[in-house]
Order: C-alpha cells, then structure tokens, then sequence
C-alpha cells in the first residue's frame, strides 16, 4: 500500500528516469553478492518483485561466520535461544531454536551447528538455526554402550566427509552425514583417541607428546604418521583445518609467562601460531608438514576444538590472512574462579596479536549461516526443508 | 590539466547533445569505447545515446582522476627506478578517499551512474557503484530499504507472507 509520495525531487529534466526497480536483473544481482549478512541479503529480497526476482535463496553470497552464545536458562541448563553477533555487521541477532535446548555446541559442521545432548541420551544432531532443519544421527548401541560417548571430530566444511565419535577406549565411528554411513575402526592398542578432525576421508589428530600427526584413512582403517616437524615448541593446542582445498596443522603458542595483572585477570596475553601445509607425496607415508607464511585472502576462525577456513573479500571489513579465535580466561570474583571467553585475532603477515572487541563474554563457537542446507539423503528432517 | 599535443583527442557526445572533448586515454578506460577504436581507428566523434550529459560528464571526471593516478604512479616509478611501497599505498589511499567522494551522490545519480558504467564498461566505476549501492542497504529493513531508494512496494499480502513464513527469523523481533 505504499505509494511513492507524489513530491519526489525532480530530477534534471533532460534525464530519463530511471527507478531502481527497473535495473536490469543482472546489475541487481551484482548488488545482491555483495551483501555478506544473511539478514541484510533476506530484506534485499522482500524489497519488491523485480529485486526478488534477482536473487534466488540458493544464490546466498559468501557468509562470514557468526560467533555464537548459548545461554544458559535459569534451571541452569542450555536454553532455547541462540546469540549470534556478526563481526562483518556488529550485530547480535538472537534466534529462537527449540532444538537448541538441553544440547551443548559442539561445532560447526556440514552447514549446521553440531550439538550433542549432554546426559541421559547423548544424542548428537545437526541442526540449522536459520531453516531449522535438524538431522538426529543414530548411534549404534552395540558398538557404543558407554554413556560417556565422546564425538571428537566434526567436520567443519562438509565437503564429502565425516564426523567421528569415540567410546574413549579402543573404537572410533566415523559418521558420514551426505550417505547417512558408518564406518567403525578397531583402534591400535598404541593409538588413544583425542580430538582432531576428519578431513577430506581421513581423521587428523595430534600426539601431545611426540607432535607426530596421526591420520587414519577412514575407508581402509589403516593410519600412518606424519612426523612432528623440526622446530617443535611447547604447544597449546593443535587444529587441522581445510583450507581452500589443503589440509593445515595450526599450531598455537602461548606465551609461557602468566601475567598476574591487579584485577587479578589471569590471562595470557601473547600468543602466536605456527601454520604448516601438508605436503602429500605419492606415497601417502611420506607425506610431511611445511611452514607456510601466509594463508592468502583467508581468514581461519577457531573455537576449542576445530576450526574453519573462510575466503573473505577485503569489502567484508575483516582482516584477510588471519586466525581469529576465542580464548577462555578466567578471573576470581570474591574468591569464586569466573570463566569467560575473549576473541582475539593473530595477524599472519606481522606475527601480532590483539584482542577483538565483542560483546559476547562467553562464546562457544562459529556458525556460518546459510539458507539451504545440504539435507543428507536418507534422513528425515524434522522440520520442513526451505525450499525458495 | 597540459596535454601533449600529440595526444588524440576523441569527442563523446551525449544522448542530449553535449559534447566533451577527451583525450583517447581517457576514453579508452570505457571498454566499450576502447572497442569502437579498436574496430575503427580513425574514429573521433562517438556518439553515446544512453548517457545525458551531467552522467557522462561525472564518468569522464573518474576516468580522468584513475589516469591521472596511474600515469603518477608510473611516473615514480621510472623516476626511482622502483616503486617506493609507503608511497604506493597513500596514493591508493587517496585515491579511494577520492573515490568515496565521488560517491557522495544522491540515489537517482546512483541509479544513472551504475547504468552508464555498465553501458560504457567502466569495470572500476562499476564495481565502486555497485558497492555504495550494496552500503546503502546494509542495516535496513525492506521498508528502510524502500524509502531510501525510492521504491514502490509492489508485492502483493501473500507474497509478503511467503516471505515471512519462509524466513520467520529475519523478521522476528531482535537485540
């Protein structure tokens, strides 16, 4: 019901008008991919009929992730509302997703947010807090009667991958979400199982105390080491990620010295990470690690466990060839230890660390939003697929 | 701005009858002009019925100041044999502080510049169109977005319920 006011400016009269409405659908289009917040390429849509005729849901442009929150409700347990907030737009959106509820995130993976019921019925899912979409993924019970069933490595990108589970003893399932297809492997006595990442068929993890990658070959259930490269230091943590079709071992460092500053902060504040690409050989057992000193125009973005390399434009606002993530500090408060999480960014190119201002004090992970998520075949979705 | 006067001059004239006198560099940033001279070298007069004068006198304006930079930069650079980085970089810099004036348009120039840097194949000034275009909507709602660029909502109540009840999110009340 909106007319256009009748006292428009008038333009020079010697011009023809022309409306935004009656831009040809390719220049629309070329507006439309530049809008890199899910919210803002939603309401390009709702404009008017030409402009969404521009833009089909499916041709969503290059996201970058969100940092999510999940708080916690007053019996204490997770709640039904997810915070997301937008480093690219410096919003918080929050998102009422009933599935969320009683669930711990665990990750992003294959387009959803990854999360596991904590007691009674461990049962992990994968849900879209945007479509809503949820897969439940059934555990054999046989294989794993253990309650204390640990999933250990999501795979972040999804791209023909898998997730792993283990019962921390001596079996590992490796869950294929596209086939809705297990795979269980027998461990090694020697291998102990500890969180890494299934990468394009093979699941990644690291020795703590050699700095040896082991890699299993998921399909065969065979798996060989990649030695620690030379200059090994004390490490923090150690990530696999994909990035732009390579597999990386990042390695974070953290400054060994804790500053006891007068609030009482224990914080480290000096970190540093290694990046190293890996070099397959033809023969897979000679593959090997090499230092790398520049990721390009990607940003890799890490939470506890995984993390996810993302091409971002320099239009975005945020800092290419870097690593952002979040870093758990706890402080005393009258005595009781305080968790909470910062984000911080380590700059490639000059080796720098600085903390990045958010408003969130306890995020768990990212989620890169999307619109269609890829339904794996097989499943039931128990909500109703978007479809534009 | 001196001009050797070797340097061809090529005349544009626009859809109401102006004329500006360029020199071939200039016009050659168009693609599609760069193309007729291929085509034609001896062309000096091109007439360009889908610009009005005031349009094409502000692509020209860009054209003009993305030579000028770049025959600067070229110029240091055979100067000191080498391009200085730090140098480099404030020119880049001013140049998109240049840019960014230059976009500091109201929306229906907006609209006639985008159109007139696609006709005309102006790659830089397109991209740079396109992407005000794209700031100019980052942030609103589809109402704001309307309002800001003039534009009737013609959408009948079902769609707009379509569009609702497919992404209820987005139009949830939020933070």
């Amino acid at each position: 019901m909106e007319a256009i006011e009748p006292s428009l400016p008038l333009r020079s009269q010697k011009r023809v008008r022309v409306d935004w409405s009656d831009l040809p659908v390719d220049l629309l289009q070329e507006i439309s991919k530049k809008l890199h917040d899910v919210f803002d390429f939603v309401y390009f849509r709702a404009v008017c009929k030409k402009w969404r005729s521009a833009a089909s849901i499916s041709d969503l442009p290059p996201q970058l992730p969100w940092l999510v929150e999940h708080p916690v409700n007053a019996q204490g347990i997770e709640g039904e509302n997810l915070r997301f907030y937008s480093f690219f737009s410096d919003k918080i959106r929050t998102l009422h997703c009933p599935m969320a509820r009683g669930k711990c995130l665990i990750g992003p993976s294959h387009g959803y947010l990854y999360a596991c019921k904590r007691w009674k019925d461990p049962t992990p899912s994968l849900f879209n807090p945007l479509t809503k979409d949820e897969v439940t993924i059934q555990i054999r019970r046989d294989l794993f009667p253990f309650l204390d069933l640990e999933s250990i490595g999501p795979d972040p990108i999804g791209t023909d991958s898998y997730m792993a589970f283990t019962d921390a003893r001596d079996m590992m399932g490796f869950y294929r979400p596209c086939s809705c297809e297990w795979n269980y492997v027998e461990l090694p006595i020697d291998i102990c199982p500890v969180p890494g990442s299934c990468l394009k068929g093979r699941y990644y993890m690291n020795d703590h105390e050699t700095g040896d990658t082991v890699v299993m070959d998921i399909a065969c259930s065979s798996s060989f080491v990649i030695p620690a490269p030379k200059t090994l230091d004390s490490s923090d943590r150690v990530y696999f990620v994909e990035s732009t079709g390579n597999i990386l071992r990042i390695v974070k460092h953290k400054d060994q010295t804790l500053s006891l500053d007068l609030s009482l902060a224990l914080c480290t504040s000096n970190f540093s990470f290694d990046i190293y690409q890996l070099c397959a050989e033809d023969d897979i057992c000679q593959s090997r690690w090499v230092k790398i000193n520049s990721i390009g125009n990607q940003i890799v973005f890490l939470d506890d466990r995984n993390g996810i390399s993302i091409t971002a434009r320099p239009s975005t606002g945020m800092r290419i060839n870097s690593v952002y993530f979040l870093q758990r500090c706890s402080v005393s408060y009258y005595g009781d230890w305080v968790t909470y999480c910062e984000v911080y960014k380590y700059s490639i190119s000059d080796g720098r660390t600085e903390k990045v201002l958010c408003p969130f004090s306890n995020g768990r992970t990212w989620f890169v939003p999307n619109l269609v998520t890829s339904v794996p075949a097989g499943h039931q979705l128990q909500s109703i697929t978007f479809i534009a | 701005m001196a001009r050797s006067s070797t340097e061809n001059m090529i005349t544009l004239m626009s859809s109401d009858g102006e004329e500006f006198m360029v020199t071939e560099k200039v016009a050659r940033e168009c693609t599609t002009i760069r193309n007729m001279l291929e085509d034609d070298c001896v062309i000096t007069n091109i007439p360009l019925p889908n610009v009005t004068s005031d349009i094409l006198s502000m692509v020209i304006e860009y054209c003009m100041e993305h030579v000028a930079a770049a025959e600067k930069a070229a110029a240091e650079t055979a100067e000191k044999g080498s391009s200085s980085a730090p140098a480099a970089a404030k020119a880049n810099k001013d140049l998109e502080e240049w840019d960014k004036a230059f976009m500091n348009v109201d929306v229906y120039t907006l609209c006639d510049l985008i159109l007139a840097a696609n006709y005309l194949n102006v790659s830089g000034l397109l991209d740079l169109t396109i992407q005000t275009a794209a700031n100019l909507i980052k942030g609103k709602s589809p109402e704001q977005i309307r309002k800001t660029f003039h534009i009737q909502n013609d959408l009948s109540l079902e769609e707009e319920e379509k569009i609702r009840s497919q992404t209820p999110w987005a139009f949830e009340k939020s933070e």
